[in-house]
Formats: structure tokens, sequence, C-alpha cells
């Protein structure tokens, strides 16, 4: 037994059965398998024999196919736990939103796909991986959203750019050559920014926010910046460029969190704000990756309180979007009345995000602002004003959404039960991640 | 004789690049795609072993036949697509000529880091360009999805003489029929209404 059948081509077989399943069995089979895979991950030990059962099993980390490999290392292993416990959490919110079950056997298909992205050796094959991740969104929509094509049109920009790269790259004989040397950094540099969705290639977030289902962007959202990262921050780990790259991602990450909160501040579409979210924390991670090996360590700790976010923002967002019949700022007017839970919920998301002090992102928010005020204080200035920007608009979210004419007092609950303690439970785990960041430190 | 082969397949690949550039019903456009895949695979067959060129032909042919099909079952065989940028055939003629001039001076440039063989490179850059311009002055569904496709087949003709492993040829493979069936799925049924997440 492998890694890689575990983790890779069950998860692609149960995607291909779940398209049969009926909803009931798809929620709850999709959400205890994606379950499952986190919780084995989390117990079995790779290369290692162990009794179950009676039986002698030994689980290898290498797959080998054709002279190649899919290899899981331990870094693989914290995301894979990751990635399916974050998934088993959309899986669940499926069955209290309409129209939103056919995420769950994608949900297995991508998973699967960025497993394989992270983990096939060698690296560059990588781009071929990520680049059938974007004709795999074409299957979600008919017609296809701009936003889909345009991150189609973005990864087939940049595959071959990352291909030749990564080619030349692992050859020393090039490598050396001070003539080429360059050559190869450009093509990896202008990959990297088409394949992150470096400014200004990310308009396809916000176009993504606006133009599907909130609980379909945010699950998106959340997947695709990710992987994109994770793919970055993989490809230069393996790389000697580091040092030539590091200005290429502060500036970027800088004027991509500065944009994304600033156009965050004035949306009125809380489908496009949830893009510029993705954007922003895009940006984020970019600002970690440039740190060297230390950044490379907050980005993978900082996966958790982002992926939290973005589950809570989706599901409460979701559910302000089935009652409120849009996602435009002027149809969500004092909804948060009639839906306190979900506002809340919603609100407090937004508040993580901007690094709110107890909330689940507010530690790395701050190891990231230390380390940017220790580079340059104008930097630190700037990584605040745009903490800011998300503060903002969480701030109007609040004031939107409590809206209430003097003399009103039409108070209501029209959560049901189910909904309310989901989003009570979102809202715990954001607190405690937040109060709690050394239990994650001590799993990395 | 190789060589002349090799040439005389680039003057076809130009002349379906155009072709597809210039053709406005999508019957035309599917026709100059099917075409494409002949001096494709011979120019892919001077890097790579003919066994693996003849792969990608049929590979090629196979994604050409199900955009056929799903555009015949989908109605949308006689329909046009019309690009939102410039619409004059003068322009994509000019952008072709521009895409070969660029391709004969990039055959001293590339030798730095690749050495494929000029017509491979020439054409991989043609293929490239006409991509770039089917999805870059197209909203339509097909003119765009065919753009990547040919951007696709582009850089797999000037990949091929950096690496020929059977792997890759199977990553390639696969990737072109998941792109062939992304864009079939979406000619050929209608949208139904409530049917997008």
């Amino acid at each position: 037994m492998t890694a890689a059948y575990l983790w890779i081509f069950l998860p692609i077989l149960l995607g291909i059965f779940f398209f049969t399943a009926s909803r009931r069995t798809m929620y709850r089979w999709g959400t205890l398998s994606a379950l499952g895979l986190a919780i084995l991950a989390w117990l079995v030990p790779l290369d290692t024999p162990f009794h179950f059962a009676g039986l002698n099993l030994k689980v290898s980390s290498s797959f080998d196919f054709l002279g190649r490999s899919l290899s899981f290392d331990k870094q693989a292993v914290y995301i894979l736990i990751l990635l399916y416990g974050i998934t088993a959490m959309w899986f669940y919110g499926v069955h209290l939103l309409q129209k939103t079950e056919v995420l769950i056997p994608w949900g297995f298909l991508f998973n699967g796909l960025l497993l394989t992205l992270l983990t096939v050796r060698p690296f560059l094959y990588a781009a071929i991986v990520l680049e059938a991740l974007g004709f795999l969104l074409l299957f979600l929509l008919r017609p296809p959203s701009p936003g889909i094509l345009r991150f189609l049109a973005h990864q087939t920009l940049a595959f071959p750019f990352l291909l030749l790269a990564a080619s030349f790259g692992s050859e020393p004989r090039i490598m050396s050559d001070a003539a080429r040397a360059p050559f190869v950094i450009a093509l990896l540099g202008v990959g990297l920014a088409l394949s992150a969705g470096l400014f200004p290639f990310h308009s396809w977030m916000p176009l993504l926010g606006a133009e599907l289902h909130p609980y379909f962007a945010s699950f998106l959202l959340w997947l695709l910046p990710l992987s994109t990262l994770l793919f970055t921050g993989n490809i230069l780990e393996r790389f000697s460029l580091y040092t030539s790259l590091i200005s290429l991602f502060q500036i970027s990450g800088l004027l991509m969190i500065l944009i994304g909160s600033g156009e965050m501040l004035v949306e009125r579409h809380w489908g496009r704000a949830l893009g510029y979210a993705a954007m922003i924390e895009t940006g984020y991670g970019l600002l970690s990756l440039s740190l060297g090996q230390n950044g490379h360590s907050i980005l993978l700790a900082s996966l958790f309180p982002r992926s939290l976010n973005f589950v809570l923002w989706g599901f409460s967002l979701s559910i302000l979007y089935h009652r409120g019949h849009g996602l435009e700022q002027r149809t969500l007017e004092g909804l948060g009345r009639r839906l306190p839970f979900a506002a809340t919920s919603l609100i407090l998301a937004i508040f993580s995000t901007a690094g709110f002090p107890l909330l689940a992102s507010f530690p790395w928010r701050v190891i990231l602002w230390n380390e940017s005020s220790t580079y340059s204080l104008l930097w630190g200035l700037l990584f605040l004003i745009s903490l800011a920007g998300i503060f903002g608009h969480a701030l109007r979210t609040f004031n939107v959404l409590f809206a209430m004419e003097s003399g009103a007092n039409d108070w209501k609950q029209e959560e049901n039960l189910e909904e309310k303690i989901l989003l009570s439970l979102g809202v715990l785990f954001l607190v405690i991640s937040g109060l709690f960041p050394q239990i994650l430190m001590r799993l990395l | 004789m190789n060589s002349i082969f090799s040439w005389i397949a680039l003057a076809v690949l130009i002349l379906s690049c155009g072709g597809l550039l210039l053709a406005r019903q999508r019957q035309w456009r599917v026709a100059w795609l099917f075409l494409l895949y002949i001096p494709f695979t011979l120019l892919l067959s001077q890097s790579w072993p003919l066994s693996m060129a003849l792969l990608r032909l049929i590979t090629g042919w196979i994604v050409t036949t199900s955009i056929a099909i799903a555009l015949q079952s989908g109605r949308g065989l006689q329909e046009r697509d019309h690009p939102f940028g410039p619409d004059t055939s003068f322009f994509y003629i000019q952008g072709l000529a521009l895409l070969v001039v660029i391709g004969i001076g990039a055959t001293r440039a590339f030798s730095i880091l690749i050495t494929p063989p000029a017509p491979s490179l020439i054409g991989s850059i043609v293929l490239l360009g006409s991509g770039i311009f089917l999805f870059g002055f197209n909203t339509a569904t097909f003119p765009y999805l065919s753009g990547i496709l040919v951007f696709v087949n582009g850089f797999e003709l000037l990949y091929a003489s950096v690496e020929s492993s059977s792997f890759l040829l199977f990553l390639l493979t696969a990737l072109n029929l998941l792109a062939g069936l992304a864009i079939s799925h979406h000619l050929a049924s209608p949208v139904a209404k409530g049917d997008e997440p």
C-alpha cells in the first residue's frame, strides 16, 4: 500500500462515485470519507510497519510510475490532514444549503489533484497538473464564467514558463552558467506571477466571487489560491534562486494586500469582496514566502486560520445570500436582525482576516507585521494600512447588517438549530485557534 | 529529404493556423483544427520517436472529433463567432506573418538554452501566437478554448526537444483529452435554467 493510493487515487475514485450518488448519501458519506482520510493521515505512520486488526501493514510514502514518483514528505502529510479536515467542514455545510451538493464530488477531485501537484517528483510536472485543474474547473459552470476562463488562461500562459524554468533550473550545467541563469530566473518569475495570481494577474479572484454561489466561490477561492501558493512555495524551496525572487514577492505581495483591502473597503458586492479577501490572503502568503525558510513555516502554520476564515465566511454569507436573495449590499440591509448568528459569524470571519486580537489569524498577522517592520518601517506601516482596509469592510458589514430604523424592534432568529450550532462551532474554533496558536505550531 | 518534409509540414501548419484565425464559422474552425494535427505530428516526430508522435496525432483527432460531435449535437456547428477585438482578416494575416518572423528570429535566441529543429521552433511559436490571438480576442467559448488548446500544442512542440519521456507523453495526452472533454461538455449541452451553482 502506498500513500498515493489512500490520499490521491481513492479520493479521485470517491469523487467519481459521488457524481452518481444521492444528495443525502453525498453529504453524509462525503463528510465521513473526508474526515476519515484526515484521521488516517494523522494516525498512520509512513514507511513504518504497524499492526491493524491482526495484520501487518506498511504504507509507503512513495508511489513510482513510469520512472517518476508521488512522494509524501512530512510537510505533505501536514497539508493533507489540514486539507481533508477542512474539506470535511465544507462538505458538512452542503446539506444546509441548496444547490451546492455538486461541491462534494468536485471537492474530492480537486483535493486529489492538489495533492498530486504537491507530491509529484520531479516537481516540474506540477505545472501540468495545475493546468489540468484549470480545465477541470470548466465542468463546473455552463457557460463558463469569465473568472474561471481567466484562471485557465493564466495557468495556460504560466505553464510553459514554469516547465521550462524547472527543467533548466534542475540542470546544474545551465544554472552554473552566469549568462543563462538570469534567463531561467526571468522564466520562473513570469511563470509564478501568472500562476499564483500576483498583481496584476489577480483579476480572476473577484470575478469568481461575483459570479458563483458564495459557498462555491468561497470553496474555490480557498482552494485555488492555496494550490498556487503552495506550488509557489514548493518550487522556490527546490531552487537555489530564492534570493533573486524575494523582491518580486515582497513588492507584489504588498501591492496585493494594499489594492485588495482598498477595493474591499469600497466594494458593494459582497461576493466580489470575498474575491478581494482571497487576493489579500495571497498577498500575505507571498509576503510570508519572501521571508525565506522561516516564512515558509509561517505560511504553512497560517493555513489553518486562513481556511477557517474562509469556511465561516462562505457558510455565513451563503445563509445570508439565500435569505437576502443576492449579494448586493442593498439586498442585505438589516438582515442581521433576522439572522443574527450568520451575521455575527460573517463579521467575526472578516475581523479575523483583518487580524483582530483573539481571533484565528491574529498571531500570524502579528508575526508577519513584526517581520515587515523589521525590514522597513514604511513596510510595517503599509501592512497596518492594509489591515485597516479589511477592518473598515468589517465595520461596514456590521453597519449594513444591523442597520435599524429608529424605534424599530424586529429582532428574530430565522436560522435553524443546526445552522446555529455550526456557526457557533465555527466561531468557537476561530477563538480557540487565536488563543492557542501553539497547538498548531506543535503540529508543524 | 527529411528536412524538406518538415518545411512543408511547417507551411501546412501556418496555413492551418491562418484558417483557424480567419474562419468565423465553427465547422471550418473544427476542420482546420483537424488538419492542424497532421503537420503538428510531423514536426513533433523530429524530436520524438514516430510512435509517440503518432499517439499525439490520434489524441488530437479524438479531441477534434469529440468537439465536432459536441457541436453537432448542440446544433452549434453552423454558428459564427466574432472576435471582440479587431475583426479584419488583414489584421490576422499581419499577425501570422509577424509570428513567422519572430519564429525565424527565435531560432538563434533559443539556441542558448535549447536547440530544437528550426521548423519545429517556428511552428511552435506560430501555434503559441495563434493560440494567444484566439483566446485574447474572443469571449465566445469555442474560439477561446480552442485558442487555449492550440497554445498548449504549441508549447508541446517546443518542449518536445527538451524531454521525450513516456511519462511526459502520458501527462500531455491526458491533458489534451481533458481539454477536449471540457470543451465538448460546454458545446454539447444547452444551459438549463438554474443549472449553474
